[in-house]
């Protein structure tokens, strides 16, 4: 329940704020000049902030839409990636945004009409093949839609839109917005998993693992193409039942026509980042495992991540077709030290 | 917990309700000091009140503790005796504004403040006006982290009661008036504060452990990671104490943990 809200001055004149104040009849507003104001500061402890963020309306200015490394994507020639939200709705301990923003707040950018321009504009560049862009980056895509109301508003766009392929990335079962409307073959909703036995310890509030499969049966049913993502993978007891388990509870339920992709990925986060999180939870068993600094992140030492990712792998070469299987690539021992 | 508190009068009740007792030889500024609770007279305005954290903070250097600046101020809304938490302090002079982050649930009221060098005359706006509160916000930054950094405050005055018509006499029954809505403010953050702060006995245990070999300051470091990976990990104290015991050289003390542990570094 939000029950503070910041605002820069002047955003509230947006009719996308309006409506997220409406939203929240009660809380108590709090002006602020720009939401770095708020959300920047260092000496903010964001695990602290996790009990209870608040929401800051914002408008983003300067660069909108990003490029995402070229390893990473879904077969598409050009990626991108763009943040209408920092920060989400649920805690997962291995979540790389504790360590990469310096407060949990939720920033909300109400300025869609703007990211949708450069969407548009990049889509109209003269270029060969699909142009991908991911809005789940530093945020869930889908977990806060009753309070954002951003998938509602981008469908419409991506229906007049259909060069610009979206995904949404997503832990959430609410899946409502996709059930109200016409399916978008350019609009791929993609559920990350990790087995049920470490979700419960590493993923707070995120759905179970079936109530997500019943979400993505209802929006398959619609029309709509699915996704899956198994990211981060991670090292634990009993990894290969743990795993197997959950890829032969998600595939056979998966109608092949709905699979649009599954990707695979690695527990990989920046050293910075890592000595933040570390610092967050100096007691949490996930980040003493089997962990290496390699190049400037850290991840499970080489020999396990090759090791789990060849199971997953091959397992899921079991279920699927290869082409619709991607790895996101890394190269970290390659990188130079600092 | 350490509050600040500007005037005599408004410290009076919190120092009887949270048993304070005096401490001797505190000349810089009288100092109260409990169990868990330490109050410290300011005085009035921001050079005072900065003073009173750096003093405090010298005096009780533990990291992580909750800071609060609590007294009364104006306000251009809020009825005399009503008791707010400030959202936002801003600093007249110099502009610039603080965010408490506002994470624990409570009955008191929230309001922006305006804290300034000299009292205001009138009440421009609906917030609160006091004249310590952005010098406290300032100086207690470099103590904790700022969700531990609060502001509380109790109306004393408004544009139908101002300021010149407050009776000091009754500054101590309006501060106390006020206590029942404000205690269970300070222990839930006194109870946020815990939770940045390590358990005794794992601190305890790492300087101990410290204690049995002559270890050197990298050796330190190392060591006290390995054992908040072993406390992380599940392994009892006893079974590390008599790793490090039984091993040779400080080398291979923490290199023995190390091969022990890495047995263990699997989520379950
Ligand atoms: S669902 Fe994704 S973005 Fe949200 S906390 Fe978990 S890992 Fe982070």
């Amino acid at each position: 329940m939000i029950d503070l809200i910041y605002h820069e001055e002047g955003v509230l004149d947006h009719p996308r704020a309006r409506e997220v104040l409406d939203r929240y009849p009660s809380a108590t507003l709090v002006p602020c000049s720009h939401y770095k104001e708020i959300f920047n500061p260092n000496g903010q402890n964001f695990a602290l902030q996790k009990q209870k963020p608040s929401l800051i309306l914002a408008r983003k200015t300067g660069s909108l839409v990003h490029p995402v490394p070229p390893t990473y994507g879904i077969g598409g020639e050009r990626n991108f990636y763009f943040s209408h939200l920092l920060n989400c709705l649920y805690d997962c301990r291995y979540c790389f945004l504790q360590g990469m923003f310096p407060s949990a707040h939720y920033v909300l950018f109400v300025n869609y009409e703007d990211f949708q321009d450069e969407i548009l504009r990049l889509t109209q560049e003269p270029q060969e093949g699909e142009s991908w862009f991911f809005s789940g980056y530093d945020c869930d895509s889908l977990a806060m839609e009753k309070s954002t109301g951003f998938v509602g508003s981008f469908l419409p766009f991506l229906s007049e839109t259909p060069r610009a392929r979206l995904e949404l990335r997503t832990k959430s079962a609410d899946t409502g917005i996709l059930e109200s409307k016409e399916a978008l073959p350019n609009v791929v909703t993609a559920f990350s998993f990790t087995p049920e036995e470490i979700g419960k310890q590493l993923e707070k509030g995120v759905p179970s693992v079936d109530s997500r499969l019943r979400a993505i049966g209802r929006i398959a049913e619609r029309g709509w193409p699915v996704g899956v993502r198994i990211d981060p993978l991670l090292d634990c007891i009993d990894f290969e039942k743990r795993y197997r388990d959950l890829f032969d509870k998600l595939f056979p339920s998966l109608p092949d026509e709905s699979l649009h992709s599954v990707s695979l990925g690695v527990f990989r986060v920046p050293s910075s980042y890592f000595g933040r999180m570390e610092k967050l939870h100096p007691r949490e068993p996930l980040f003493a495992g089997k962990l290496a600094k390699r190049g400037d992140s850290v991840a499970y030492r080489r020999e396990i991540e090759l090791e789990r990712t060849a199971f997953c792998r091959e397992e899921l070469l079991k279920r699927i077709p290869a082409s619709k299987l991607f790895q996101c690539e890394t190269n970290l021992d390659a990188q130079p030290s600092p | 917990m350490n509050l600040i508190v500007a005037l005599k009068a408004e410290a009076s009740p919190l120092i009887e309700s949270l048993s304070l007792s005096r401490e001797e030889g505190s000349d810089s500024f009288p100092l109260f000091v409990g169990d868990h609770c330490n109050l410290i007279i300011s005085g009035v305005g921001k050079s005072r009140a900065s003073a009173a954290v750096l003093y405090l903070r010298k005096r009780f250097p533990q990291p992580n503790q909750a800071w609060v600046n609590l007294g009364f101020a104006g306000h251009g809304k809020l009825e005399v005796g009503k008791s707010f938490l400030a959202n936002r302090v801003m600093d007249g002079e110099s502009g610039e504004a603080f965010y408490p982050p506002q994470l624990i649930v409570s009955k008191i009221a929230s309001s922006s403040l305006l804290t300034s060098l000299n009292p205001l005359a009138d009440y421009p706006e609906p917030i609160g006006y006091d004249m310590e509160a952005s010098a406290f916000c300032l100086s207690a930054r470099t103590a904790t982290t700022r969700e531990l950094i609060q502001v509380v405050k109790v109306v004393s005055d408004n544009p139908a009661n101002p300021v010149e018509s407050f009776d000091r006499s009754r500054a101590a029954a309006l501060m106390k008036n006020a206590l029942p809505s404000i205690h269970p403010f300070l222990e839930k953050l006194e109870k946020l504060a815990s939770k940045v702060t390590p358990p005794t006995e794992l601190l305890n245990f790492i300087e101990e452990a410290f204690a049995l070999k002559p270890f050197t300051q990298t050796q330190r470091h190392q060591l006290r990671k390995l054992l908040n990976q072993a406390n992380a990990l599940g392994m009892p104290e006893e079974d590390a104490r008599a790793i490090l015991e039984s091993s040779g050289t400080t080398r291979e003390a923490i290199h023995e943990l190390d091969l022990v542990l890495e047995e263990r570094r699997l989520l379950s």
